[in-house]
Order: C-alpha cells, then structure tokens, then sequence
C-alpha cells in the first residue's frame, strides 16, 4: 500500500511546498488519504492506500512509542504479513498499540529491534523512520526489492520517494536523462533493475532490493546490504516426499499470509500455472480450514484477466477453467485493438523505464479491479524465476541451472517484473502481494536441487506436483507457457494505435542519438503500412517499442512536467 | 564357408543386460549368447546370424562379454600356453581383457574360419590380426565412423561400410578392398515387437557426447519449442544425461535404453525421432533408421546427403531439415495419426524387405565368394557396389547412433 516521500536537510529546514509537492505526485498510490509530517530539518509524506486498519488510527507518518516511552516516526509503503505474530511478541514485551495496522507493528519493531528488525518481516516494503533521539534516519527496502523507493541528493538535502515521477516535482531539480543508463537499458533490455542504483533519470538512485540505509545528524549516511538469500538455505528435507510437502506447506502458509487484508481481495489470473496455483490455494485455505484465516476478508473470490482474443497470446480458455474451478468469477478486460495513443503514453509515465513490456493490458486489469471495489490483488509473480519457468532456462547447462535463477531471481528479470507491476497496480491503487516471493518459500526452493525445478518432463515441477489435488490436471499439467505481455506484434502492424507515427515524426525522435532512430522509424512505418510483422517479428517488436518507449520517457519525464503528449503543441 | 564373428558390446549396455538377466553368467555358453542376442543389442550387425540363414556354418561372440566367454572356456577348457608367442597383451589398448582375450583365440583357433569378420576393428586391429594363427583365409571389417589416428589396417582384406568416410580412411589405413554395404535388421526382432503399444509422443534414444553437439542443440530447441504454442506434447529422451546436459535435455530424459528395452521404446513412440551425430549427417544413414522403421515406429529423421534413396521421404519416413521443419512435423503427425501410420507401416515394408539380415548377408555373400575366390584380393580403391538393382548406386552413410 502507498507512496512514501521525505527529506533529511541536516543543518537545514527545507521547504515544506518540497514536501508536499513531492508527497502529491505519487497521490495516485494511495488515493485513501495524505499525511505530511515535519520537524526541523525532516521531513515525512505519505499518501495512504488503506488496507488493514482503515480507521484514521492507521494514518501515516505514525508516531510509535515503545514502552520505555522513546518514540520514532514512520512513512510506509507494504505489507509485514506476519504483523499478528510480531505484534503478539511485542506486546509481550510491554508494547501497547493504538491501531489495528502492520504500520504501527513495524514502527514498534523498530524500537525493540533496531535495524534488525528487517529479518524479522515477512513481506514487501519500503519505509523511512525517523528516530529524534538519535536523529537518525532510517531508510529500507524488503529482500527482494517488491517495493520501491528512490533518492537523490541536491543542493546538500537527501530527498527520497516511491516514485522517479516524484521527483519532477521537486522545485529547482534540473531534469536530465542519464545516457549510459539509457543505452544499457537499450541494449540489454532488463539488467539493471536489480544491479544498479541508477536511474533514468540523472542524480536519482534507487535504494536496491536487500539494502538499508542509514543518515545520522551530520549528513554521514551508509548504506548496507541486509538480505542475501544464500546465507538463509537450509537444509532441504531428506527425500522427494517431503521435499514435496514441506514446499506445498510453505506455499499454502504464504498465500494464507497474504490473505490478511480488511478490504476484499482478488486474484489476477493469466491462464498460466502460477496464478493459477495462487488462486488454487486460497480456495483450498477457505474449504479446508475457514477458521485458520485470521483477519482475511469475506470477499475474495474475484479474479480479474486481460485476454487478447484472436492472437497467440489469448489465454482466456485457460483463466476461465481457474476461474470456475475456484468459484471465483473472471472479469475480462478485453483487447481486440490496439490500444489509443493516449492510453500507451500513459503506460510510459506509470512505468517511468525503459521496458520491453507494453504495460497497457496490465494497467487496465488493475484499473478495472479498482473500479470493481478491489484494492488487493493475489498474482503469480516469482515462480517463473525461481523454479525455471521460462524457456530460455531449457539451455543451461544442469549444474549451472540453479545459478542462473538466483540471477534472474535477485539481480536481472524478477526486479524489473516487479517494478512494472508495482507502478502498474499502483497507478490504480492497487495492492499486489505475491505468495511465490515468501522469503521462507524463496530459500527452500534455493536450497533443493536443480532437477526439482526442471525435471520429469515439466518445468516448475515441484510446483506442478505440490498442487497435485488441488488445481485442475489441464492447468497444472499444462506445458505451453505464455508470458504476459501485449501482443506487440499485431499492434506494430496497426501502427500502435497511431502512437508510433506521432512519435516517429516528434522531434524528439529525430534527434536521438541513442539509436539509429530514422532506420528504425523507416522500418516500423513499413511495417505498419504492410502489416508485415509475423511471430518470428516478436524480438525485433519489442527492441522497437523499447526505443519508443525511451522518446516517449524524455518527452515526458524531461521536456514537460507531466503528461503531454507526443507531438502536441 | 566357416564365418566367424567377434562383436565388441558397450559396457554400459553389457552392466544394463546383467542387471536385467541376474546369475545368467551360471547358464552355458549356448544359452547365454540365446539371450543376448535375442536382446537384440546391436542387431544390423548380426551378420554372422545372416550368413547361418544361408546355410553357412558361423559362430558369433560377444569377446567383452565375460560372463559367456567364460562359460565358453569352462565348456572348452585349455590351457593359457596353447597360444604359444601369439600371447595376448592388449598392448594398443585393446578394451579386451587379456583372460578374454586368449579365449578368444582359441576360439578362432578351434572354428578354423575362413572369414573372420571384425565388428570393432578399432579396438581388434590387424595387430589383433597378427596374433592369429594360423590366419583365416579372409579377414572383414566394419566400421561406419571416426577412424583413430593409430588404426592399424594393412592386414585387413575387406572393409565394409554404409559411410563413405570410413571408406575412404579405409584406403589410408591400409585396408586392401573397400566395399559399401548397408547394415541389415532381424526380421525376428521385428516381430518380436508387434505387441508393444504407443504410449509415448515422441520418443529419442541415442548418445549424446561432444560427437553430439548439434543433435544436443536440436532436442534441447524441441524442449523450448514443446512450450510454445502448439506445443504440449509428450518428450521422452532415453539419453546419457550429465550435470552439463542442457536442463531441455536432462527434463526429458531417462535412463539409456539397451537392446530389446530399446526397441520397445521406439515403438512406444507416436513418432521416432533420429537426429545423426555431426560426422554422420555430412553422409547419413545411422542404425537407428533402420530399427525405428523395422519396429514399424514413424521416423522423423534429419538427412544425410547419403540417406536419399534410402527411404522415400513423406511415403516411408518423414524427415525435417530445420528447428521450425521438426516443430511443425511432430504437430501435424500427432494430429493426424491415419497419415503417421500409414508411412510407419510402408517404411517398415520397406526395411523388412530391402534392409533385412538376409538381405544383407546375401550381399555380403556375395563380396566373400569374390574375395575367397581372388585370394587376397587387391582391388582398385573405392569400388562401389549396387545392391539394388535400378536404382543409382547409394552412398555411404553413417552408423554413429
């Protein structure tokens, strides 16, 4: 839930039109409710997306005490799941609550614990606390970077938020794209999300997934990894049975984690096996053991799809065997065009990247979840990563597999899946938790052999034989694998909705240098008037959209202040 | 004439049989080599079977095979100084153990062959040769694939091969007489097999090594293809599998499958597919051509510039060139089984008819009877011979399976 934002001015007591400017820009992450909070030369935003609590007790910035009386103040984005269990030790201990929220839990944590609390969540977060004894700030993201939160440093004043976006607001922040970063993300299309502090944007970092970062009165700041999962594997079971059975155990535990919500929740199903599996579970959680899911919502069983009738990427005959098959109704947002220009800009400043994804479908599947009265939503995400779901795994060499998903999992494709969808679901006010990235299910699947994963003829095979009695034998059994995305190829041979055309003819196209960019338009405008792009088109398709995508981002994020338009006066 | 016969098995294949046939080694000689040449291991080299079919007297061994070699001494004993200075040493590396290679001799030296034909004159060479007394009238040799470079072949009389390179190293090692011959599969076995049903998709058994590369590639692209759209389908890979077989290979692979438990497998199979090591696909023609097709398996077969002629392509065997041309040959055969089995059971009439033992052997035949006749013949080098009358002269192909 929520975008965070704030500053640290050390001598200095910045502005507080900063503050809010910065704070309102990322409005579109928490349309439930604002809070602004400063002392001195800090300050704290926040933007509330309500989901657990959603009395005015659950408003952030928060100020939590412990029972020694020290305080300390919070601004959070995410979900610590395990909140109950923490909350029931902490008081233990002496800790009173005003509020039924994570939020306050966390901040309480915090108090007990110091920085090591972080071990002890379970879940996806990014927060900023703020200690007055000590005058320390106290900035973290979650192990796996599912939420996001971005600095920089001007005119001698460290400002953080969620979003890169929130940082064209910031008064006096000379906008300028960061060419070796932009010519990287042309050329290896997702490796950076997970591996470099750098932005698009110049000066702007981001915080990586894993890290902490500490800020004390004097301007020193230090910034630490906390999380390698490599130093969490355990032992895996002793033999295939309960390898099995530990993994499902661990798998079901999770989704009934992330069921924890005072709001409804939905799934988002792609026809595939993993969010499949994700609805599978809580359907069983409900018939086998209603009374085991505490602080769950009574409104659950939705489940929402964006289909491509017609092309090679239609899975809406698998989402809707899922749907039925867990009692819990697909709503189909369905693309049988293009999408408008104004639709796929707007995609661009959600996403605020480079990426290979036209992000329109998964935009318009969490805005209809929105409009339907669902805030939280189930997905699938992980799964691929860490158990080999993706074909390109096929080649590695065996002894080198499980490697090879650690990368992808910690430092190349997950991060860059899980910005998108972040921005994504966020630009809607939509929360997504995602069961496969329990960091209890991460390790173990780490710490099992290669052959586990892809082996016995299937891909993510402990998966498929953990749902054994629990999804339909069609979906779990099933072998072809379709990755969401948007049909890019029938969209470029109809122009991108007219999009790719104003681009093309933009000035800003004509004198970009990070591509050979009147190649490149010739071709996608001969496409376009030939309909001449078949599925082997696919790779060079999304190399096109990625150089768009870039245009687009400057035009945006560099010439205007906000949305305009490509080409528009 | 007197034929006699020495086969070299993988050991791999030989620990496989002996966990399948536990205390075998306690059976006589006679009924060990029943069972495993009923097994069928290595069947299109079953020449000495073919020859008996024509009333010829043969004895064929297995001289790796220590459990009916033995058998053998213990039935025929004598004692190790009967080779007199022929002694064996094994020194050029022979995979013979020196034991089993003085039974061996005596062996030869009690059949008195007139042919001894070599089934692995890589490892028995003509130093083998040279141990041998008194010399048979005629010594053969097969080989159908990479030639070491310290092969020894000046006292080999005929070299007979379905692969033009091995032909031709024949030439350079020293081999008098080249002669191409196609290799030929026991109706028997074939027969044998008319009960097993199709259980499987697709269906892959062979060796995978650094020979192996492209036919690694391959069934590792149909892995990633099976995901695809279209996809789904069934791989089922009877393959050697390491820790750095690609994971598309390692997911569908089983164990190795031997003798009679391989020809079950390929008829399990919808569709068989045969992808030819790299030295062979330059010419073509590997084994398993010839027992897919005799099980009355669908072959999907990659080409060798010397398989055509061998099988008509869409009639009796289907083949593909590309990773695209075998995607789309395995999707449409599985839709559409009537036209699959019509051409598994023409490429079987096929092989039965013109790739038989005993058609292989009456060509054979007929080489001997030339080059017993000629003495130690010394014909001019690559001198090819027609088997089939009407049709252009087939080049060799491979036997790299």
């Amino acid at each position: 839930m929520c975008g965070i934002a704030g500053f640290y001015g050390f001598g200095k007591s910045p502005d507080a039109g900063a503050l809010n400017q910065i704070t309102d820009a990322l409005s579109h992450r928490g349309p439930d409710g604002r809070g602004i909070w400063q002392q001195g030369p800090v300050g704290l935003g926040h933007r509330r997306l309500a989901i657990l609590d959603l009395s005015p007790a659950g408003a952030c910035p928060m100020v939590c005490r412990g029972p020694d009386g020290r305080e300390c103040v919070i601004t959070y984005n995410g979900e610590v799941y395990n909140f109950l269990e923490l909350r029931a030790e902490l008081e233990k201990e002496g800790y009173r609550f005003q509020s039924e929220t994570d939020t306050e839990v966390v901040g309480a944590a915090y108090l007990r614990w110091g920085k090591e609390c972080l071990p002890r969540f379970n879940g996806m977060w990014a927060l900023a606390i703020w200690d007055p004894k000590e005058w320390n700030l106290f900035l973290a993201r979650d192990r796996f970077g599912i939420k996001p939160l971005h600095y920089l440093w001007h005119q001698g004043i460290l400002y953080f938020a969620s979003e890169l976006k929130a940082f064209c607001a910031l008064p006096e922040f000379r906008r300028k794209l960061n060419r070796g970063y932009a010519a990287e993300a042309l050329r290896k299309s997702q490796p950076l999300e997970g591996t470099s502090e750098e932005t698009l944007m110049e000066g702007v970092k981001k915080l990586l997934p894993g890290h902490r970062m500490e800020i004390d009165r004097e301007g020193r700041w230090k910034r630490e990894k906390w999380w390698e999962t490599r130093d969490h594997l355990a032992a895996p079971p002793a033999n295939l049975e309960k390898q099995v059975a530990a993994w499902r155990e661990l798998f079901l535990d999770a989704v009934r984690l992330r069921l924890r919500s005072d709001v409804p929740v939905a799934t988002s199903l792609s026809g595939g096996l993993d969010s499949s599996a994700v609805a599978a579970g809580m359907y069983l959680l409900e018939k086998e053991n209603p009374g085991g899911l505490t602080r769950a919502p009574r409104d659950w069983r939705r489940s929402f799809c964006s289909v491509f009738p017609g092309t090679a990427l239609d899975e809406t005959a698998y989402a809707e065997e899922t749907a039925r098959a867990t009692g819990s109704p697909c709503r189909l947002t369905v693309f049988n065009d293009p999408p408008a220009g104004g639709a796929i800009e707007e995609s661009v400043w959600t996403m605020e990247d480079v990426s290979p994804a036209l992000a329109v479908p998964v935009v318009e599947n969490y805005r209809a979840m929105r409009s339907q009265g669902v805030w939280v939503s189930l997905d699938g995400h992980g799964a691929d990563e860490m158990l080999g779901g993706y074909g390109w795994y096929l080649a590695e060499p065996m002894q080198s597999l499980n490697d090879r998903l650690y990368l992808e999992f910690h430092q190349t494709l997950l991060p860059s899946i899980l910005r998108n969808f972040d921005r994504c679901s966020m630009a809607s006010g939509v929360e997504v938790r995602m069961p496969f990235m329990d960091w209890r299910l991460v390790c173990l699947s780490f710490a099992l052999p290669a052959e586990l994963k892809i082996g016995r003829g299937y891909t993510k095979w402990i998966l498929r034989e953990a749902m054994k009695d629990i999804l339909p034998e069609r979906i779990r059994l099933r072998r072809s694998k379709i990755g969401f995305n948007s049909p890019m190829v029938d969209w470029f041979n109809r122009g991108l909705g007219g999009l790719a055309r104003r681009v093309i003819e933009s000035p800003a196209w004509r004198s970009c240098r990070l591509f050979p960019a009147r190649k490149i338009g010739q071709e996608i405008l001969a496409a376009e008037a030939g309909k001449s792009l078949g599925s082997a088109d696919w790779e060079k398709a999304l190399h096109w959209w990625t150089c768009l995508n870039l245009v687009l981002w400057e035009t945006m994020f560099l010439e205007s202040p906000g949305k305009r338009p490509v080409g528009a006066a | 004439m007197k034929f006699f016969q020495i086969a070299l098995f993988y050991d791999q294949y030989l620990a496989d049989f002996n966990r399948r046939h536990p205390g075998r080694e306690e059976e006589s000689f006679e009924r060990q080599q029943k069972l495993l040449f009923g097994d069928g291991f290595s069947a299109c080299h079953y020449f000495a079977e073919g020859m008996a079919e024509l009333g010829h007297e043969t004895m064929m061994v297995v001289a790796n095979d220590s459990g009916s070699q033995l058998a053998w001494q213990k039935q025929n004993p004598f004692s190790p100084g009967d080779q007199g200075s022929h002694g064996p040493t094994g020194a050029w590396g022979s995979c013979v153990p020196p034991a089993l290679l003085e039974i061996l001799l005596e062996q030869i030296r009690r059949f008195e062959p007139d042919v001894l034909y070599l089934q692995d004159p890589i490892s028995l060479d003509s130093r083998f040769v040279a141990m041998i007394s008194p010399r048979p009238k005629m010594v053969v040799a097969w080989r159908a694939s990479e030639v070491p470079r310290k092969t020894d072949w000046s006292d080999i009389d005929l070299l007979v091969s379905n692969h033009t390179p091995s032909l031709l190293a024949g030439k350079k090692k020293g081999a008098r007489w080249q002669e191409f011959l196609q290799p030929g599969f026991p109706v028997r076995l074939a027969r044998a097999m008319e009960g097993i049903a199709e259980s499987r998709e697709v269906v892959f058994s062979g060796q995978l090594s650094p020979l192996h590369r492209r036919r690694t590639e391959i069934l590792t692209g149909l892995a990633m293809d099976q995901m695809g759209a279209g996809g789904g389908f069934g791989l089922h890979y009877a393959v050697n599998a390491g820790s750095e077989t690609p994971a598309g290979v390692a997911m569908h692979a089983q164990a190795p499958v031997y003798g009679k438990e391989m020809y079950e497998f390929l008829k399990s199979g919808r569709i068989c597919l045969n992808i030819h090591a790299e030295l062979a696909t330059q010419t073509g023609g590997n084994m398993r051509v010839f027992e897919a097709t005799a099980m009355g398996s669908f072959l999907l077969t990659d080409l060798g510039r010397e398989d055509h002629g061998l099988f008509r392509p869409g009639q009796e065997i289907e083949t593909f060139r590309s990773r695209q041309e075998l995607l789309q040959k395995i999707i449409h055969y599985l839709e559409h089984p009537d036209a699959r089995i019509r051409i598994a059971r023409a490429g079987q009439a096929r092989c039965l008819q013109d790739f038989s033992l005993r058609k292989t052997a009456e060509n054979l035949e007929k080489l001997l009877q030339q080059g017993l006749a000629a003495g130690r013949s010394r014909r001019s080098f690559f001198r090819w011979v027609n088997f089939r009358p009407g049709l252009r002269p087939v080049p060799a192909g491979g036997c790299a399976g």
